[in-house]
């Protein structure tokens, strides 16, 4: 592969040493990888389902944000 | 990847309804996702209803993002690879890659489901790595459901065997399909047996390309290895017309040629397809 692309090779590198934290969660019974990018918000990273009409879901595609609750009082976190 | 919607999902359900209000994950509201812990609110309780009423107005604030109305199903799956098909690195996320793992059970889904009746695959990409490439076009070659290539600016590389994995291929007048000798990155072990390797692996493209074109292995080695044509590597640009006079291609054209050949292929399978099932069930039973 040779990548063909306008963008300095910084930019295409940038973040690839960012430590990325991932977390298994289950979103209408299914579970998936999620990236959390906000205290409420998680992007979607991979699909973990042996179901294959889970990866057609236009919805949850992978880089897809879903919104995740916020926590009620008492608990600082949701837990997974 | 996909733009179907709302596949064994009703479209009136917001996303934003998927937390509900107990405080978890996903789950409907008074149902635990973890077993033996009792729900957060017994149903029923003021407050935590779904949302799936939620003005649009109310979404797009939220998640950035328009809801469209909901269009009739499409009997076509459109899969784009664009950017690269995976990588030797792992490039962070703001780079264009093929989820390969996400791909691949998404052809066993549209093999699978009796909605999709043809698949079409547009190209616009740098190629990538060699396992994922053959991988996704030996998924699209075994499909029983026909599926059409278009490849649009560049089908360069790996994607080269992507492409004519599909039954009927079509590539725009501009666009260009790079041929060029496999390579590998990262730390290589100085022994002959590597390049023995490397000669096995690039075997494995050829086979895949000269089985399922008109081009010959010879020809397409050829192609490979050729000098003079690119500035600074061996191999061959190959621009429109060029890769159907190869008969690496099937057609110069653009989308409106894609999706007539694609649908011609869905008519005649479903012609076809009375008499095959009926053929299908003398093979059972002849088992």
């Amino acid at each position: 592969m040779i990548l063909y692309t306008v963008l300095p090779l910084e930019l295409v590198l940038e973040g690839i040493d960012r430590e990325r934290t991932f977390r298994d969660v289950e979103v209408e019974g299914i579970t998936m990888t999620v990236e959390q990018v906000s205290p409420d918000e998680a992007v979607i990273v991979r699909i973990l389902s042996t179901d294959p009409q889970d990866f057609l879901k236009a919805a949850l595609q992978p880089g897809s944000r879903i919104r995740l609750a916020p926590a009620p009082c008492g608990r600082d976190r949701p837990r997974v | 990847m996909s733009d179907r919607s709302g596949i064994g999902r009703p479209p009136s359900v917001s996303r934003s309804a998927e937390s509900g209000s107990g405080g978890e994950i996903g789950p409907a509201p008074g149902k635990s996702p973890i077993p033996g812990v009792p729900p957060e609110t017994p149903p029923g309780t003021p407050g935590e209803a779904p949302e799936t009423s939620e003005p649009p107005a109310e979404s797009l604030r939220q998640l950035g993002e328009m809801r469209t109305p909901p269009a009739p199903q499409s009997n076509i799956h459109v899969m784009t690879i664009i950017g690269q098909i995976e990588g030797h690195i792992v490039l962070p996320p703001q780079n264009k890659t093929t989820k390969y793992e996400h791909v691949i059970p998404q052809l066993v889904a549209v093999e699978q489901n009796p909605a999709i009746e043809g698949l079409l695959v547009v190209l616009n990409t740098v190629g990538g790595d060699v396992e994922a490439g053959l991988a996704i076009a030996e998924m699209i070659e075994s499909m029983s459901k026909p599926a059409v290539s278009l490849v649009l600016g560049g089908g360069h590389s790996i994607a080269l065997p992507v492409a004519v994995s599909c039954r009927y291929r079509i590539i725009a007048s501009t666009a260009t399909m790079t041929v060029h000798p496999l390579r590998l990155s990262g730390l290589v072990i100085g022994v002959p047996q590597t390049y023995e390797y490397l000669e096995k692996m690039q075997d494995r493209v050829i086979k895949f390309v000269a089985e399922h074109t008109r081009t010959s292995p010879e020809k397409f080695r050829e192609l490979m290895f050729r000098t003079g044509e690119l500035v600074r590597d061996v191999g061959t640009v190959l621009v429109g017309s060029d890769a159907v006079n190869l008969g690496l291609m099937d057609a110069v054209g653009g989308l409106s040629h894609a999706l007539a050949a694609l649908n011609r292929m869905i008519e005649e399978r479903r012609q076809a397809g009375a008499s095959e099932q009926v053929a299908g069930r003398e093979a059972v039973r002849l088992q």
